[in-house]
């Protein structure tokens, strides 16, 4: 009768622990699709047994494990940095290719034409004012190109700084929800590590990646560390770094809550892409820009003054700028009239020997070996290999991306279909349990009977 | 173990993404005909193709600049005709002065009748084309001689012009003359070689009435004369330089257009052949995904 006894206790712990692992595969189909959420295994401790003695035997429940495996899950966090920075890239380069336009009557390089075609047209008839006036007018189209070209980059700019500013603000958010999060971990502690907190962490930290590199250190107390790679802290157990973005004339910088500059450490996510691309892409555009116009203001300016004008007096200078920035400040000099343009070389007033060497400018290769036009066109060509570049990268990086994350899947994911069998399985062995315990149930009746008639 | 659905959707979403993108540049380069739109397309083609455009619309400036030169020198051309027949006419009155026995008054019917060349020779001096005096050198918006005066020793006065003449750009960068000066055509050297002191000389020798000075005056007139031909052959070797130079531009203007086309212009067939595969393989993805399994073992428990 104690045998029995124990085996129905036995039985009935057993279902207890089924049940347990029932609401394991519960929890895990309920969070199938849950971001950062990882499949959870409840193991089951076999009870010492000794039907000689008085172990009756039976199952219990171990600890609950997550499958969650972290090399995958930092480089799903590698790979995404990394493809927010390609993708961020192209997006921003590409805004440019209207400034680049191959198709546009009002571009530097359509605008070089137009003026060289007025030039040349005054060269066959040097003293029509007429066309001493469309070259001032093509040249103020040619200030005007540059002007654009010039302003589509510094709006580039401005709108990077302002994404950037946005960028930043959502890291501070991020990292403040997973500083709540590590105040939560701190309390469970790592034997009792919450499943659906592991969850909102890893979400988290995922989330983060879209938006800088990082690196991540787990403590023995379950909070979790966030390093850029410089190892400065952005979150150090519960205590957050906040970051702040602010631009200087020349640079876009991101400093921590001491003022530190840590733009050096942020080479990933869409924040990396925009301190590159306002820091180094696009001043580089912009001084090829700025030497072009110079260049030209220059070269045209010194052949006018090279000629005579109408009367015979030194050509004076079409074209003025500000060195500081001149693509933005080209202009056509305010007080040049068109009888002022130096179509005669000098002794041979009225001639078109100036003109003439004016209109060949455009196929003199005057600026370091270039002619204007190839200059512009290495420009446009800089800025249009730098998009195809970032497009082909932003491919390769979301198939990485896309690897890493079947990788991370594979490895971690809830399987439904595996999740129905253990429910199968648990279901098939709480069944077979309870029909034990009717049996015993059945077998004491008997015994009691057996009293009962005796 | 299957992956999750995030992950399969994701990658499914990118490469679907990418099949859209291709396709609308398939399309983009179908109905616009170029394969080279965006700075992006082909970067390394694009400062030649911009170069090209350069090198198109300079070709096309001078194709204009040579139409209006054609049309001044073929107006100085004709001009040149005219004094070449004025100098005959004066190499007839020549002959006929010197031939003239009865002297006196049809000397000087004659002298008058060549004072009447020498204000049509002044006249030709003064052709224009376009507004501009074609013989006046780089000073085109002044005539070269503005009136006869027979005091004078080639019957206008001093030539008003420039000496130098503008020269012309030619499509393969070099320049070229086109014009001579009036001073150059109607006046250069002496008495014996100057079309207008030949004319003037003929005039004061019929007012003479020396028929040694009249014959003198004839031999002058036929030596003036030559020259003058020697400039009408000087125009038409400007005017056939003129049109070599034209059909020359014309020429380069379609290998130039030819260069652009194979680096700018889409491959037409390539690009409805791809949009096609492109398509295809769009079908495809959005068929099979929508065919993905949507069923786990938990349809089938219970």
């Amino acid at each position: 009768m104690a045998d029995l006894l124990t085996s129905l206790t036995a039985a009935a712990n057993s279902m207890a622990a089924y049940q347990q692992e029932m609401q394991v595969v519960q929890n895990d189909t309920s969070n199938a699709t849950t971001p950062g959420y990882v499949a959870q295994n409840l193991t089951l401790d076999a009870l010492p047994f000794n039907p000689n003695g008085t172990s009756a035997g039976g199952v219990t429940t171990g600890v609950l494990e997550s499958s969650r495996d972290l090399y995958a899950e930092q480089n799903v966090q590698t790979q995404t940095a990394a493809e927010n920075y390609s993708s961020t890239t192209h997006d921003t380069l590409s805004a440019l290719n209207p400034t680049f336009s191959l198709s546009s009557n009002t571009s530097v390089s359509a605008s070089f034409n137009t003026f060289f075609s007025a030039v040349s047209q005054l060269s066959v008839t040097p003293n029509d004012s007429q066309l001493r006036q469309s070259v001032i007018t093509a040249a103020q189209g040619i200030s005007q190109s540059f002007q654009a070209a010039s302003q589509g980059l510094s709006s580039a700019s401005q709108n990077l700084a302002q994404n950037a500013a946005t960028v930043v603000g959502s890291i501070n958010q991020i990292v403040s929800q997973i500083q709540q999060l590590n105040v939560q971990r701190r309390q469970t502690g790592t034997q009792n590590l919450d499943p659906g907190l592991d969850a909102q962490m890893y979400s988290d930290l995922e989330n983060l990646s879209q938006y800088c590199n990082f690196t991540t250190i787990q403590s023995a107390d379950g909070t979790m560390n966030i390093y850029l790679d410089g190892q400065q802290g952005l979150l150090v157990g519960t205590s957050q770094l906040k970051l702040q973005s602010d631009t200087t004339p020349t640079q876009l910088q991101v400093t921590d809550s001491n003022g530190a500059d840590v733009s050096g450490e942020i080479t990933g996510g869409s924040l990396g892409a925009y301190l590159q691309a306002y820091n180094t892409t696009l001043p580089g555009y912009t001084t090829q820009l700025n030497n072009l116009a110079q260049g030209f203001a220059t070269s045209i300016n010194g052949q006018l003054a090279a000629g005579v004008d109408s009367n015979n007096h030194a050509g004076a200078a079409l074209f003025t700028y500000n060195a500081a920035s001149p693509a933005a400040t080209l202009a056509v000099s305010a007080t040049i009239t068109p009888a002022e343009i130096a179509a005669a070389g000098v002794g041979n007033p009225g001639g078109n020997d100036n003109a003439v060497a004016l209109d060949q400018l455009q196929s003199a290769t005057v600026l370091n070996g270039y002619t204007f036009t190839q200059s512009y066109g290495n420009l446009a060509s800089n800025v249009g290999s730098d998009i195809s570049t970032s497009q082909n990268e932003q491919t390769t990086q979301q198939s990485l991306l896309a690897q890493a994350q079947n990788l991370r899947s594979n490895a971690s994911a809830v399987s439904l279909d595996e999740e129905a069998t253990k429910l199968v399985q648990y279901q098939q062995a709480y069944d077979a349990t309870s029909k034990l315990i009717n049996v015993i149930d059945d077998l004491m009746q008997s015994v009691l009977g057996i009293i009962q008639t005796s | 173990m299957i992956v999750t659905l995030s992950a399969a959707n994701s990658e499914f979403l990118a490469n679907l993404s990418n099949i859209n993108a291709r396709i609308v540049q398939d399309q983009s380069e179908v109905s616009s005909g170029l394969a080279l739109q965006n700075v992006s397309d082909e970067p390394d083609e694009v400062s030649a193709v911009l170069q090209l455009d350069a090198r198109i619309a300079n070709n096309n400036q001078i194709g204009d600049n040579l139409g209006q030169v054609a049309t001044e020198v073929n107006a100085a051309e004709g001009a040149l005709e005219d004094a070449s027949n004025l100098m005959n006419d004066a190499t007839q009155l020549a002959t006929e002065g010197s031939s003239n026995l009865t002297g006196g008054a049809s000397d000087q019917q004659l002298a008058l009748e060549v004072k009447n060349l020498i204000t049509q020779m002044l006249g030709l001096t003064q052709t224009q084309a376009q507004g501009r005096y074609v013989f006046s050198g780089d000073s085109d918006q002044t005539a070269p001689y503005v009136a006869v005066d027979l005091t004078q020793a080639n019957g206008l006065g001093p030539y008003q012009g420039s000496a130098d003449t503008r020269t012309i750009q030619h499509p393969n960068g070099s320049t070229f003359s086109v014009s001579m000066t009036a001073a150059e055509i109607f006046d250069s050297g002496g008495a014996s070689t100057s079309v207008l002191q030949s004319l003037t000389g003929l005039y004061n020798a019929l007012n003479s009435g020396s028929a040694t000075a009249i014959a003198a005056a004839n031999s002058n007139i036929s030596t003036a004369s030559a020259n003058l031909n020697g400039s009408l052959a000087q125009y038409g070797n400007f005017q056939s330089e003129v049109s070599n130079a034209t059909t020359y531009q014309g020429q380069l203007n379609v290998q130039l257009q030819a260069q652009l086309s194979v680096l700018q212009d889409a491959d037409e067939a390539t690009a409805i052949t791809d949009m096609q595969e492109n398509t295809t393989a769009q079908t495809a993805a959005l068929e099979s995904h929508a065919a993905l399994p949507n069923k786990s073992l938990f349809d089938y428990i219970g």
